[in-house]
């Protein structure tokens, strides 16, 4: 296997990408607005805490994965010119992707404790899920575990969800692709204007689709916010996790030049 | 050396014409190297294959002698042997074509024996 | 080093949409040969490429090297380097970056013939591939095609818009590498000519089969034309592989693949000569169905 030699591309690759990410969204969202109040002459009003939002590296790993994972058949194209087969390409790029997801959550918790710490200390924990789960072990070692686990895993299911809509856009014709974008979401408001009407009769709550729902979260009957179930979501995310890969390597197999 | 890819005769053969025809007209002298297969290959485009193919005409026939590790060389006496070899083919290669044309225009025997002669008188 | 073993192609088959374009093709690929594939556009000959370097499933037959299946096969696969008109390589990326990338994703890149070629093209390294033209483009491909460690080099219609100096310094480049290394070469191209004196074994592929797979010299061998008046020319030939015929008045000529007669008699007036590799390709895919023993 060459398994090698695509990992360190791909992770050379992805890491000068999310890099380029990271500086435009500072740029867009923090140096900006900061630059227009100068502009403007209200630079003594300007608070940096107004403008940056405690998520915003959360949010840039998140859609970084989503787009990236999304990317597949300009990946795979160019593995197959240069001897390398849709196994490989899959396994190299989502080895790569989860080292980019582990080591942006590591930042993104730095970032907490530093925003928690110096921007502002009274709203919101360093961490977003605590505010479900942050409370369900005794110890708080444990829940900060376990509050990272699942935060990861929730990352990894934006990334994994990306992947699939990626590798399943991929077996299509260009043409074919900018169809399903366009036309995928109408079925899908469709669709939900059906549910709506329907959730009109009987209430969604009642049904066994909001009880799982409920129980994919954790949320017990007995149990407030912060004492949710801390194992629900990590069982429902594996699994959730798992099933996708799953789908996008089998579509991954069924690439192929020219489509 | 010149090589007519559209000839009917096979490129082999023609590339043990032309190294011979070389070695005959002295182009390639006794004891020299001749151009290497890679050389006379990409010179021509012609398959290295094909062109060790010709060669290898040439060194059953001692015109060529293989040097290990050197390469091929025009083998002592080539000149004198290639002689011999065209001499004996000349009835097959002219004589017999010369005969064949000549009863096709009918012209008689006489008269190409004197059209011969008249040939060795001007050239 | 070991010399590789051949790529065998068995029973390869391929429809798209119910048109089938490959039947049943047999090839056995041996190394440090060159090959000619010969056929008409559209014959299915970028199809055959693309199924032996795994860029497209076949319907049904399998590819091996070695009794394993080239299939994701990153081992087998990174022996192979098809050259072809798609352009599978990020158009933002400069060309040295290409470079640089395939020698990474290789076993092995020679990166210093990288740079002749370069030079004796005249290719900018610094352009981004979208802003080359076909003809640099295919430059690229071709140089990256000399230049990397491979034991099959395929190549699809590889002097696609390079002028003759072009062609000519390409074909140079190959016999040489070739000498250096040697390797086998897959050819595909309907410029016969500027090939033929340059491969080995040649393949005909036409209505969906290998017609014919041989030897260069042996299949010049059994191309004929025989020429002469219509009715002698016509008795000769009874009965033989006529693949193609030409008349101008009474003087005919029949082309034929295979075996003449031996113990028919040749007439004074007819001549017989060969024919070379480009007429005798046009005549045998000019019929529906050619009918060839190989």
């Amino acid at each position: 296997m060459r398994i090698k030699a695509a990992f360190s591309y791909q992770l050379k690759n992805y890491f000068k990408s999310f890099g380029w990410v990271y500086l435009w969204s500072v740029a867009v969202v923090v140096i900006l607005p900061f630059l227009i109040s100068l502009l403007l002459g209200r630079i003594n009003i300007y608070d940096i805490s107004n403008y940056l939002p405690q998520l915003l590296p959360a949010m840039i790993l998140s859609f970084y994965l989503f787009v990236f994972g999304g990317i597949s058949y300009d990946g795979f194209k160019l593995f197959i010119q240069n001897g390398i087969g849709r196994k490989t390409y899959f396994f190299s790029k989502l080895y790569a992707l989860t080292i980019i997801l582990v080591v942006g959550e590591v930042i993104n918790v730095l970032y907490g404790i530093f925003y928690h710490r110096f921007i502002n200390a009274k709203k919101n924990p360093v961490m977003t899920f605590s505010v479900l789960y942050g409370h369900y072990f005794n110890s708080a070692a444990a829940n900060a575990v376990s509050v990272f686990i699942i935060t990861i895993l929730f990352i990894a299911c934006i990334m994994v969800t990306g992947m699939v809509i990626g590798s399943c856009l991929g077996l299509f014709s260009r043409r074919m692709q900018r169809a399903i974008i366009v036309g995928a979401p109408i079925v899908l408001f469709v669709l939900l204007a059906v549910l709506v009407m329907l959730n009109d009769q009987t209430s969604l709550k009642m049904t066994w689709i909001g009880d799982f729902l409920l129980f994919i979260v954790g949320m017990g009957n007995q149990s407030n916010t912060g004492h949710f179930v801390a194992f629900a979501p990590m069982l429902s995310g594996a699994i959730y996790f798992i099933v996708m890969l799953l789908i996008s390597y089998r579509l991954t197999l069924h690439f192929r030049v020219p489509r | 050396m010149q090589f007519d890819f559209n000839s009917t005769e096979p490129l082999y053969l023609q590339v043990a014409e032309q190294i011979e025809e070389a070695i005959f007209t002295n182009s390639f002298e006794e004891g020299t190297q001749v151009p290497s297969t890679t050389e006379i290959s990409k010179q021509f485009h012609i398959n290295p294959a094909t062109v060790l193919k010709g060669m290898n005409i040439l060194v059953t026939h001692h015109f060529l002698e293989k040097r290990r590790g050197l390469g091929m060389f025009v083998a002592a006496g080539a000149h004198a042997k290639i002689r011999e070899k065209r001499q004996a083919e000349f009835y097959d290669d002219y004589v017999i074509n010369l005969v064949k044309e000549a009863k096709k225009l009918t012209l008689p025997e006489t008269t190409i024996l004197e059209m011969i002669k008249r040939g060795f008188k001007n050239g | 080093m070991a010399k590789s073993k051949p790529i065998i192609i068995k029973h390869v088959s391929k429809s798209f949409a119910k048109q089938q374009v490959l039947n049943n093709i047999d090839l056995t690929i041996e190394p440090e040969t060159i090959y000619g594939l010969l056929g008409r556009n559209g014959a299915g000959k970028s199809t055959l490429f693309n199924i032996i370097t795994n860029r497209i499933p076949s319907s049904s037959g399998e590819v091996t090297i070695g009794g394993q299946t080239v299939t994701n096969n990153d081992e087998l696969l990174n022996r192979i380097y098809l050259m072809s008109e798609a352009n599978l390589y990020p158009s933002r990326m400069r060309v040295k970056e290409i470079f640089k990338l395939t020698a990474q994703l290789y076993q092995g890149m020679d990166m210093a013939l990288t740079q002749t070629l370069t030079k004796q093209f005249g290719l900018n390294v610094n352009t981004r591939f979208s802003k080359l033209s076909t003809g640099s483009r295919s430059i690229m491909k071709l140089i990256i095609a000399l230049a990397v460690d491979v034991d099959y080099v395929f190549l699809d219609e590889p002097t696609l818009g390079l002028d003759a100096n072009h062609r000519r310094l390409f074909y140079d480049d190959l016999l040489d590498s070739y000498a250096k290394r040697p390797r086998s070469f897959i050819i595909s191209t309907h410029l016969i000519e500027e090939a033929s004196s340059l491969i080995e074994r040649v393949w005909v592929l036409q209505g969906h089969q290998i017609i014919i797979n041989g030897s260069t010299e042996a299949v010049l061998n059994k191309g004929f034309a025989v020429t002469g008046p219509t009715v002698d020319v016509e008795a000769y030939t009874k009965g033989l592989n006529i693949i193609g015929h030409e008349a101008l008045g009474n003087l005919m000529v029949h082309y034929i693949y295979g075996e003449l007669n031996n113990d028919r008699p040749i007439p004074d007036t007819v001549s017989i000569s060969h024919i070379d590799l480009q007429r005798l390709f046009i005549y045998l895919t000019n019929q529906e169905v050619a009918t060839v023993e190989n």
